[in-house]
């Protein structure tokens, strides 16, 4: 078989085709993952419910200095429903496993 | 003025302005610190120095603020129903200066020079800034219904800053006598609390519960639809049957004008009596944001929602109620999370660096009663596809849930948010 050599525009080609292909599965395999914030970026949003770096004023439960674990675990359950709480089984869900992980290391060492 | 003299600055700030034609943006130069004004001490304004100091104590950062004392908005429908006195408002900044070294300057701008990079204050001085942030909340459009001006509102209150505003509807529900019909105006969105007036109308038929129980509120609403409508359809039902009353404008047009001396409130099909009248008008970006041409036609601030940087003049970030921020709401948690966003964005733009992606939350509470609140919240982030920001999580308050442990939360909200924006 002749090797074509690979150009630029037949590059494109590919990369359209893949695109195209792609389309019919999911849109966004298509696309390069979007990089996440930052953890400070989501972290310090907490605060308006949790105090500053995880301090908070009860009733609300403070979130710092936490085991890495325990706080994984309340994230996934909130996320997942398994823990039931009005307020943040509707956050937990809009964070990623990657984003909890990173989230319960910020909080630890406050 | 701390340190630099106005030559010094604006020799550094030409420094800056050539570099920047180079394509990167700059730290001012060695040596100096970078300087961040801040203008307006609310709850975006407020949060934004607290975090600018926390990500990097050595920025010369000042907030300037015009007014003495500050009272929340938050807790302001409380204070209508006669569950805290006025002083209960109060929000004060000491901490941020005592603890975190911040500038607290009381005067009010009165002009920013975006080239020079300057601000001067009412008494003439100027203050030079590397970036600037403007969180100037809003201002009532008082042109927007007939019959009521800015001098009707010191008879028929807006109560849509908290203060003077607060006490005079408070003194003219305790003065009505029972029986009598409160009127609330709502405007169309967007405006400062979605839920806010609902969460009044609420707090109002708990006062008039208690002490005037053949009273009732009527909402008259611009809208066709309002937030958290179901959950506080359902808290009417439960809390106060008959008392409160919602008219959409489906049903009776909009707002045509306002009788200021007959308390009527005239649509389009109907008209409203009113034994207390209180009007929430439609609102805008505070005046210095429009006066430095910040707005556009929808008298809003158009930004860029990693930076929160107006998509208009650079160097001037806007942040809270003045700005565009879709979806998010124009509520005090909105402004405290776009202050943290922004303020990383300052620090990495002084630094060289590409503000990455923002990550967001608001969460507004509402009382029905003390021992009854609902919710609303949103998580956001950026969409690149969009150029906007986008909900990734939230909602309401599931109808079976708790609402006397929501209050309870509530109330914690209301600690914990005045100590992470306010450092008090
Ligand atoms: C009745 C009511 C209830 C509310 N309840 C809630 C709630 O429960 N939860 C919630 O999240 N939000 C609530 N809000 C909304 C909240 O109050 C606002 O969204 C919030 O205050 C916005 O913050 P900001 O920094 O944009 O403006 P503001 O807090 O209004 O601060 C602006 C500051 O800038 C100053 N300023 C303006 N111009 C100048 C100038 N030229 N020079 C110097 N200083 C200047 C002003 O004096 C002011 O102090 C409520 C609002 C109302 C009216
Ligand atoms: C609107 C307020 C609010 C916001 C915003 C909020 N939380 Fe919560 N959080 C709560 C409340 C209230 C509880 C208690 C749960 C309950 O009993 O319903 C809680 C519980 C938790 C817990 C379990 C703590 C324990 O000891 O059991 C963790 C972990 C947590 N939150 C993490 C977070 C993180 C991370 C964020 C930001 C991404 C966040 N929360 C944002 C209000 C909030």
């Amino acid at each position: 078989m002749v090797q074509l050599k690979p150009d630029q525009s037949m590059i494109k080609m590919t990369i359209l085709l893949l695109a195209v292909l792609s389309v019919a599965t999911t849109v966004q395999a298509a696309e390069p993952a979007a990089p996440r914030p930052s953890v400070e970026r989501l972290a310090h949003a907490c605060a308006g419910c949790h105090g500053t770096h995880g301090h908070a004023i009860a009733p609300t439960p403070s979130i710092h200095g936490k085991p890495e674990e325990d706080f994984v675990k309340a994230m996934q359950d909130f996320k997942s429903g398994q823990r039931e709480s009005s307020i943040m089984n509707r956050i937990a869900r809009a964070y990623t496993n990657g984003d909890i992980d990173a989230m319960a290391q910020f909080f630890k060492k406050y | 003025m701390s340190g630099i003299t106005r030559r010094t600055f604006l020799k550094s700030a030409g420094t800056v302005g050539a570099l920047s034609l180079l394509g990167c943006t700059v730290a001012p130069s060695k040596g100096a610190k970078a300087k961040v004004v801040i203008i307006g001490g609310g709850y975006g304004g407020s949060t934004a120095a607290k975090y600018l100091k926390l990500f990097d104590p050595s920025l010369d950062v000042t907030l300037i603020e015009k007014r003495k004392t500050y009272y929340s908005c938050p807790g302001s429908n409380e204070v209508i129903s006669g569950w805290h006195d006025l002083g209960w408002l109060v929000r004060s900044r000491e901490g941020l200066t005592t603890r975190l070294g911040v500038n607290l300057v009381r005067a009010k701008v009165v002009e920013i020079d975006p080239q020079k990079r300057i601000v001067t204050l009412k008494d003439g001085s100027e203050i030079p800034y590397d970036r600037l942030v403007l969180s100037p909340g809003v201002d009532m459009r008082f042109d927007a219904i007939e019959g009521y001006d800015l001098k009707t509102s010191k008879l028929i209150p807006h109560a849509w800053k908290a203060g003077k505003q607060t006490t005079l509807l408070l003194n003219q529900l305790k003065a009505m006598r029972d029986g009598g019909v409160v009127i609330i105006t709502a405007p169309a969105g967007p405006y400062r609390c979605p839920p806010g007036p609902y969460e009044r109308a609420s707090l109002i038929a708990n006062y008039l519960k208690r002490s005037k129980p053949r009273s009732k509120v009527i909402i008259v609403d611009a809208k066709t639809q309002f937030s958290k409508q179901a959950l506080f359809l359902k808290g009417w039902q439960d809390l106060y049957p008959g008392m409160v009353e919602w008219v959409s404008s489906e049903k009776v047009g909009q707002i045509d004008h306002i009788n200021p001396s007959k308390l009527i409130v005239a649509t389009e099909f109907n008209n409203f009596r009113a034994s207390v009248l209180n009007v929430i008008p439609p609102q805008k970006a505070g005046w210095l944001a429009r006066k430095t041409e910040l707005a556009d036609h929808s008298r809003w601030c158009p930004v860029d929602p990693r930076s929160f940087e107006s998509t208009l003049i650079p160097n001037i970030h806007i942040i809270g109620d003045a700005c565009i921020a879709t979806p998010m709401p124009k509520s005090a948690f909105s402004a405290n999370s776009q202050a943290k966003i922004c303020a990383a964005a300052i620090v990495d733009l002084l630094n060289g660096r590409q503000p990455g992606p923002p990550s967001l939350i608001n969460h507004c509470y509402s009382f029905l009663a003390p021992d009854y609140a609902i919710s609303i919240n949103g998580v956001y982030e950026y969409s690149v596809a969009e150029r906007q920001l986008v909900a990734t999580g939230g909602g309401e308050t599931p109808m079976d849930a708790d609402r006397g442990r929501e209050a309870e939360f509530a109330r914690s909200w209301r600690e914990n948010i005045t100590a992470d924006t306010f450092e008090g």
